[in-house]
């Protein structure tokens, strides 16, 4: 094993113990199986064909928690090992910044595919046993998730070394949730204004975080077949790409931040 | 080789947009191989910032600092240094015994003899029997007790410790001690910040006083006890006039004739000369 995947390793299982005994996901995951038979107790009292309502209600619940958790964990990756002052102990290991930060991302990669994991798996445990059954899309569905928790973890590693902790998570949130919204916003200004005003918005809305294009949650509640499969190839090279860029305007503050 | 070699070291913050404060001014010094070092100086005099700088936490703005030979910026420099920091608040969701195997692994330690190490740690530093609790339950003392096992656990060759007595209670001042001697028997380098001058006292072959970023006076612990009433005394005239009165005053046969190599500091060997 190579000393860089030695401290990602070593990074992400400490960050996962640490995830298990703050007892966060226990809460998100109850939440999510309490939302899921909420939404099916309503056949009791007679209402019918509420098997998409129900299945909405358990992707909108793994989707929307999952992203908190994600925001929460990679913001607080750096800025609390700050805090506690155990940076220093960290950084007095033969290690180089550089491995640190990138460990810190993967691990906050890894907790938030292993929260979405567990969540999803709770989901589809008490979608099954209500017998409401999902296609293949899921695989896609799951496929895109995951490059989207990718390019999330990396804009909330990057906002956490220019920002304060909460103000990391306040934006890491706000883009992760209102991508959709500013990103429309964006593609109804653009065309009006003067050429170069267009470049701009074109420019702007091109490093905008694009999570929408990764959320294929309603095509799995409808019951779509699966999309083509050049569409999930070329949004994980894009998301790898942008990921690779958040991650670089990270480094570049985090190997000059005096600790 | 030096083990620390500082030279014209100098740290700055910004304090406005146009304006900063030189925490460390021009400081240079040096520490051979199996020397204990006193870093002395009044709260805000520029030590932690020196320490900082020596491990790389903070970029110099000029001079360098170089540890066995290797520029501190370099990772490798810190592969036989441990480190421990001015009162860490070690992972509250962490045993110390899983806080050490963390940092363990970090510093590419593996297996039956990562293990072995930690529990050997444990008992030294006073742990043993709190090694699966929680450090959230641990008292300030004893997540101090946690952070010298962190600084122990790679076997270093030079030890840099920040207020190294910090948190800790007169039991664990005089474990302390021990551990510090039997690091010093070993051949460990220690260069180690305290406020305790009676620890330094007893345990430091040389001191260095740092006042307001510049290094005010350096001598060896044998040289000062036969000159002053206390070390406490000293350091507070020191610190209070901001001159050495022992640069006149110190017998050159007190400094360094115990050995056939010249081991003089820099700023010895120029009181030597003049």
């Amino acid at each position: 094993m190579t000393p860089t995947l030695r401290v990602w390793r070593t990074l992400i299982r400490g960050s996962f113990l640490e995830m298990v005994r703050r007892k966060e996901l226990y809460v998100l995951v109850i939440l999510t199986v309490l939302m899921v038979v909420g939404a099916y107790s309503f056949t009791f009292f007679g209402v019918s064909g509420l098997e998409i309502f129900v299945k909405d209600m358990a992707f909108t619940a793994v989707g929307l928690f999952s992203t908190i958790l994600g925001v929460t964990i990679a913001t607080r990756q750096i800025p609390e090992e700050i805090s506690r002052r155990t940076i220093y102990p960290l950084l007095a290991r033969p290690i180089s910044r550089a491995q640190l930060l990138t460990g810190k991302f993967v691990a906050s990669w890894v907790l938030t595919l292993a929260s979405f994991a567990l969540l999803l798996g709770v989901s589809l445990l008490v979608l099954t046993l209500l017998r409401l059954p999902l296609k293949v899309i899921l695989i896609q569905y799951i496929w895109l998730k995951a490059v989207s928790f990718l390019w999330l973890s990396a804009i909330c590693i990057c906002l956490s070394v220019y920002v304060s902790s909460s103000a990391a998570f306040t934006l890491g949130l706000l883009l992760a949730l209102g991508s959709g919204a500013f990103t429309r916003s964006f593609l109804l200004a653009y065309g009006d204004g003067v050429p170069i005003l267009n470049w701009l918005i074109a420019i702007l809305y091109g490093f905008l975080p694009h999570f929408t294009l990764f959320d294929i949650a309603r095509k799995v509640v409808y019951g779509w077949d699966p999309i083509a499969w050049w569409i999930p190839l070329a949004l994980t090279v894009y998301g790898i790409a942008i990921s690779a860029f958040w991650l670089k305007l990270a480094l570049n503050r985090f190997e000059k931040m005096a600790l | 080789m030096y083990a620390i070699a500082v030279e014209n070291l100098t740290v700055t913050y910004p304090t406005t947009r146009s304006e900063t404060f030189r925490a460390v001014d021009g400081v240079s010094f040096h520490v051979r191989p199996g020397e204990i070092v006193g870093f002395l100086g009044v709260n805000g005099a520029g030590k932690t910032s020196t320490i900082k700088a020596l491990m790389g936490f903070q970029t110099a703005v000029s001079g360098q600092a170089t540890l066995f030979d290797v520029p501190v910026q370099e990772a490798d420099a810190r592969s036989r240094v441990g480190f421990l920091p001015e009162t860490a608040l070690y992972s509250p969701y962490l045993t110390p015994f899983e806080t050490l195997t963390f940092y363990g692994e970090l510093h590419g330690m593996e297996g039956n003899a990562l293990k072995d190490r930690i529990g050997e740690l444990l008992i030294r530093v006073g742990l043993s029997g709190k090694e699966h609790v929680l450090n959230r339950t641990l008292s300030k003392g004893m997540q101090q007790r946690v952070g010298i096992a962190q600084a122990l656990l790679a076997t270093p060759r030079l030890l840099i410790l920040d207020e190294v007595s910090s948190g800790l209670d007169p039991i664990g001042r005089r474990d302390l001690r021990v551990i510090l001697n039997e690091e010093r028997d070993r051949g460990t380098t220690i260069f180690f910040s305290s406020h305790q001058l009676s620890e330094v006292e007893t345990v430091c072959d040389r001191v260095i006083v740092l006042n307001k970023g510049k290094l005010i006076a350096e001598h060896r612990v044998s040289d000062l006890v036969k000159q002053v009433s206390s070390l406490e005394d000293y350091f507070v005239t020191l610190v209070e006039t901001g001159g050495d009165s022992l640069h006149r005053t110190a017998p050159e046969s007190n400094r360094n004739n115990d050995t056939s190599e010249d081991t003089r500091t820099e700023t010895e060997r120029k009181e030597a000369v003049v």
